[in-house]
């Protein structure tokens, strides 16, 4: 856990308004306010990432995919000496996207390490408990 | 590569689906207007897609069918594995009605 310091802001009552909404399904407005800032630092540190909605909270994405950061963990468990080039030429990245989220990897490891665990834990066991009439293919011979 | 594997399936990347304007749009935009043009979306994204769906169901909401792949078992740039699963689902369900079917694929 990062040393934190307290803020005061003055915005306008629009703003207010617009933050307290948006904390509804965030906690507090002082914790959505916070991840605001968080996440405005973190894009302004690694433009190839971008933040979005999921059912799990906010999470990252490589910016203008929908592929989510944590998988891109995934691969360098399977890949742990992944260069930029070779991530840039699997995904048909430009190379500074690559590199970005790479980076991003190395500075929240741990952040990518839990949203990975919980997308693989995400298996068709647990998607059965939202959607009770959805089938599940097994292959074996792939 | 899907095309090459079968070329009676019509495959369409979220990239270049409806000219590319879907990319960054709002995933139950995405889910109508597969319904509109009767596309089976497949998807990686088990994180925001399933409450959307839930949430169709509620409303009594029709999509055209989805297919979860399994970032367990593929990796998302293992597109030859990813293609040839699909490939052989697409064989053993031809002609079958996707509406409202949701699907997990995943390997041993």
């Amino acid at each position: 856990m990062p040393a934190t310091s307290t803020l005061s802001l003055r915005v306008p009552v629009e703003t207010r308004r617009w933050l307290e909404r948006f904390a509804k399904r965030r906690g507090s407005a002082g914790m959505a306010a916070t991840r605001i800032l968080e996440e405005a630092h973190r894009r302004e540190d690694f433009p190839a990432v971008e933040f979005r909605d999921t059912r799990l909270g906010r999470v990252a994405f490589v910016q203008g995919t929908r592929v989510q950061v944590a998988f891109i963990y995934g691969q360098t468990l399977a890949d742990s000496s992944i260069s930029a080039e070779k991530l840039a030429e699997s995904f048909a990245w430009p190379r500074w996207k690559a590199a970005g989220v790479l980076a991003y990897l190395q500075e929240f490891a741990e952040e990518c390490r839990v949203e990975w665990e919980d997308l693989v834990s995400s298996d068709a066991h647990a998607l059965k408990r939202i959607l009770p009439g959805m089938e599940h293919r097994e292959f074996t011979s792939l | 590569m899907m095309r090459s594997m079968c070329s009676q399936l019509q495959v369409e990347s979220i990239h270049g689906f409806c000219g590319g304007r879907l990319m960054n749009c709002d995933d139950g935009m995405i889910l109508r207007e597969c319904q509109i043009g009767k596309w089976i979306l497949v998807t990686f994204d088990v994180n925001s897609i399933p409450a959307i769906l839930s949430e169709m169901a509620t409303n009594q909401e029709d999509h055209a069918g989805v297919i979860f792949v399994s970032s367990k078992s593929f990796a998302q740039n293992d597109h030859f594995s990813i293609a040839r699963a699909l490939v052989e689902l697409a064989r053993s369900e031809v002609g079958a009605d996707w509406m409202n079917r949701v699907m997990f694929l995943s390997k041993l």
